[in-house]
């Protein structure tokens, strides 16, 4: 079985937030949220890097494991999703996440954040595929129309991989034995361990 | 005598409200998903998109 993962190349990502954007767009997040976002670490010193973060759906999700009304589930392919009509927003995945991703779109008084809202992977939601609830919810399910991420596919230095963790780390296997150096997969200790 | 009368009024209330507690209680399990059915989340819909999305992998997150 096929384990989805996202892995970015961080020798190549030029920082141009295509990805972030590619995001937005197809997903119609609302302004506030980020569901996807670059990094740069020693911005402006010579070898500054960047890497593009969103969830990694990490095969042991912290998030889930504190939710306190368990609106988290995992595909059979690993994307970790969740179920917006019971997210009551209190902001534990939060705090649990290494890649805070999960985001809220309200911040008002009272500390009422209002539903949590992260990467699905293109993968959508616990709706019927392609409804109109779904995309309001999730946004488009790409993955159901065999389709990758759109910010993987939209990357323009094909730094952002994903896909079946398999294949996506052949790819990056193959380039680090062409390219020389040491293979630098950001995030992947945290989030898929040694699997 | 308006004692007694109390005592027993309150004895049959707390009897009435408590009938309640006779019915089956539900205990949810922590840590299990609580949420909605995703049909594209079912083994067999993980395992009919495998091949495709594999070469779609291979096809467009390769370099040219």
């Amino acid at each position: 079985m096929a384990r989805m993962k996202f892995l970015c190349d961080a020798e190549r990502c030029i920082e141009c937030q295509a990805c972030v954007t590619a995001c937005k767009s197809e997903h119609e997040v609302p302004w506030g949220v980020n569901r996807r976002r670059v990094i740069v670490m020693d911005d402006g010193v010579p070898g500054e890097k960047s890497v593009s973060v969103a969830c990694m759906h990490c095969s042991d999700a912290p998030c889930a494991a504190v939710c306190p009304v368990d609106c988290f589930y995992t595909t059979a392919d690993g994307i970790v999703l969740h179920d917006k009509d019971l997210c009551i927003g209190c902001g534990y995945c939060f705090y649990a996440c290494p890649f805070g991703a999960p985001q809220y779109p309200q911040q008002s008084a009272f500390g009422v954040r209002g539903k949590m809202d992260k990467c699905t992977f293109c993968a959508g939601g616990p709706e019927e595929a392609h409804s109109e609830a779904e995309y309001v919810k999730y946004g488009s399910n790409r993955i159901a129309e065999g389709k990758l991420p759109l910010c993987a596919e939209m990357c323009s230095t094909k730094a952002l991989l994903a896909g079946d963790g398999d294949v996506v780390s052949d790819i990056y296997r193959q380039r680090v034995m062409r390219r020389g150096g040491r293979p630098q997969t950001w995030g992947w200790q945290a989030a898929y361990g040694n699997a | 005598m308006p004692y007694k009368a109390m005592l027993v009024a309150l004895a049959v209330t707390s009897l009435s409200l408590l009938t309640a507690c006779d019915q089956e209680v539900v205990f949810h399990e922590p840590g299990v998903y609580k949420g909605k059915h995703d049909e594209t989340a079912t083994q067999e819909a993980a395992q009919r998109r495998q091949d495709q999305l594999r070469e779609r992998a291979m096809t467009g997150m390769t370099d040219r």
